[in-house]
């Protein structure tokens, strides 16, 4: 998209054309300037790699009870991290949990993402009565708090990891709705949308070669800026027990065995803890990276 | 015999719905145009000009309320929109004001001058690839076979607007509307694509619909013009005529305030107020606010487009009609 922090004419600040710009100045060179967008990086990348690569580490098994070692201490010999109340090893359930908040906060930003998409570019791009009768609904779905909401959808589907997955996507649809269908706007505003109806091209067709691809940018910042509120909602369901359900278990599920501990072996508490603040704030930092790199004007966005 | 005016426009009516109320943006406008020729548009902003332009090609945010547009002997306010989108591009196209911003910037050049050919002319891929660096070859843009693979974003503002009329004149269209096409650019940019304008009209014979607001562009390049004041043809006819002997008030006004209209030594005499606010116009003529000859009765009777005599027509109560004449 454009940039607005150079003082040229004003056509080109709107003309999200990158002409005359210094290599210094493209978005992928400012994004990597950026160290703590870096920094996020860097932590998503070695939490995705571990994640994918859990079966052939040299881990112990995730679920492998030993009672007689419960709640060992991190720096343990056999348990860098410790043990949990069932002397399960915090290493390996960490990240084959990964495996499981990951995937579903991947999955279920997919999902929010694809009917967010299609309902905001109808919305925008239709406008009218569609637009109407789409935002209202999305106002409605807005009305609800989040979380809580989620809670109940989980709750009529019933628990599991599958269902607080489509209750997480759906909670989220409002967001890239209303964003995409603001990105649509702003993108209809160009002359080359004008441009391509009096070349005669149809409606579909402007969709998917004028105005999809001109979003890119902004729905990747939406994107990275949304799957940290993802993982946090997964573990959120976990944590009160309408998320993963024994055997398997996420960072939130770990989170409250380990509650029960807290003064005891408050590590069985703090190692999950610290996975998922590290996690979010790692997304939270790329995806403001990203739009600081990408769209400017969007600085002052997000919920 | 004349020829059949290429397109005709008959008390074409069209209105935006804004806060302030019904705005008439385009108030009832009669204009020819024939095979080959260049027709100007000139008026201040806001006069109307390209909502008329977005009328004819049926692509205004507003409502057609009135009216007729007849390309060819056909009204195309009467078309299916899938038969309007078949004639948009391929018979009437249409070039626009910024090309910083009227080319899609993730899409190369030759593709996108492609894109239009394909579904137009059926090309394939590879004959779009090929028909779109001839275009680029045509609009003198240097090192076309090359440059098809560039992005919008690797050329200058004139190589843009280059591409932005290659990409108008690709299905060789009957009509090519231009909306503003020099404005964003600079002046010596400015008269190479007006002769490139020119150039093109007269290898293709393509009739050319020239929105502007600069009387020196008009006196260069168009065989008529038209003037529009809030919404409203306020005079027209060959262009040399108007030029040399303007009859309508604002015309007069608008040629002394421009270098090219006044006489050596002259000095430039903008003319007095405002346009009207669009919605605010009231009875009477809407230039008689501003108008150095208005008289009594021209603040409450709205004057007709009358014919002058040569094929020129007016609207100002001040100017007697002649016996009706077939135009040129």
């Amino acid at each position: 998209m454009s940039e607005i922090s150079s003082p040229t004419s004003a056509a080109n600040q709107v003309a999200g054309a990158y002409a005359g710009r210094r290599a210094a100045d493209m978005p992928l060179a400012r994004l990597v300037r950026n160290r703590m967008a870096m920094l996020g990086l860097a932590v998503i990348v070695v939490v995705t790699m571990l994640a994918l690569l859990a079966p052939v580490l040299p881990l112990a098994d995730p679920n492998a009870i030993n009672t007689s070692a419960r709640l060992k201490p991190p720096g343990s010999p056999d348990a860098v991290l410790g043990t949990d109340q069932l002397g399960r090893d915090i290493l390996s359930r960490l990240i084959w949990g990964a495996r499981v908040s990951l995937l579903v906060a991947v999955l279920a930003a997919g999902i929010a993402l694809s009917i967010g998409t299609l309902i905001g570019v109808l919305a925008g791009y239709f406008g009218g009565l569609i637009d109407n009768v789409f935002m209202r609904l999305i106002d409605v779905l807005l009305a609800f708090p989040y979380v809580l909401l989620a809670i109940a959808l989980v709750s009529a589907l019933g628990p599991g990891l599958i269902n607080a997955m489509i209750a997480i996507a759906i909670v989220n649809i409002s967001f890239y709705a209303r964003n995409v269908r603001s990105a649509v706007l702003s993108v209809m505003s160009m002359e080359y949308i004008d441009a391509a109806r009096a070349a005669g091209a149809s409606h579909l067709r402007i969709i998917a070669l004028d105005i999809l691809p001109n979003m890119i940018a902004p729905i990747m910042v939406l994107v990275s800026l949304n799957i940290g509120w993802m993982v946090t909602e997964t573990a959120g369901l976990s944590f009160v027990g309408l998320g993963a359900q024994p055997p398997t278990s996420d960072w939130g599920s770990m989170l409250a065995d380990g509650r029960r501990f807290i003064l005891v072996a408050p590590h069985a508490i703090m190692m999950p803890g610290i996975a998922i603040v590290l996690l979010v704030f790692a997304f939270n930092s790329l995806g403001d990276g990203l739009r600081d790199a990408l769209d400017p004007r969007l600085r002052e966005g997000g919920r | 015999m004349p020829p059949e005016p290429i397109l005709r426009v008959r008390g074409l009516k069209t209105q935006f719905q804004s806060a302030a109320g019904v705005v008439r943006a385009v108030d009832g406008v009669d204009l020819d145009i024939y095979p080959g020729e260049i027709v100007g548009i000139v008026g201040e902003s806001g006069s109307g000009k390209s909502a008329l332009a977005y009328s004819i090609l049926r692509l205004t945010s507003g409502r057609i309320v009135a009216g007729e547009v007849q390309f060819r002997g056909q009204n195309v306010l009467e078309l299916r929109e899938a038969e309007m989108e078949k004639l948009r591009g391929d018979r009437i196209a249409m070039i626009f004001q910024d090309p910083m911003t009227s080319l899609n910037p993730l899409m190369r050049i030759g593709t996108q001058i492609g894109e239009a050919l394909r579904y137009h002319l059926r090309l394939g891929r590879r004959a779009a690839a090929a028909k779109a660096a001839a275009l680029l070859q045509a609009v003198h843009l240097p090192d076309a076979e090359r440059r098809v693979h560039d992005y919008p974003h690797q050329l200058s503002g004139g190589q843009r607007q280059r591409v932005v009329i290659a990409m108008g004149m690709s299905c060789t269209p009957d009509l090519l509307i231009a909306d503003e096409p020099t404005t964003a650019l600079d002046v010596t940019i400015q008269s190479q694509i007006l002769n490139l304008i020119s150039e093109t009209r007269q290898r293709t014979s393509t009739a050319v619909l020239l929105i502007t607001h600069d009387l020196g562009v008009v006196a260069q390049l168009c065989d008529r013009v038209a003037v529009m004041y809030a919404g409203q043809v306020v005079e027209q006819g060959r262009t040399a005529d108007v030029f040399a002997d303007p009859q309508h008030p604002y015309t007069i006004g608008l040629l002394r305030s421009t270098p090219h209209g006044r006489r050596r030594g002259e000095p430039l005499r903008p003319i007095p107020g405002q346009p009207p606010r669009p919605g605010e116009i009231a009875a009477g003529c809407p230039f008689a606010p501003r108008c150095h000859l208005a008289e009594a009765r021209c603040q409450h009777q709205a004057p007709d487009l009358i014919h002058i005599g040569g094929g020129r027509q007016a609207r100002c109560l001040l100017r007697t009609e002649v016996a009706y004449e077939p135009a040129p």
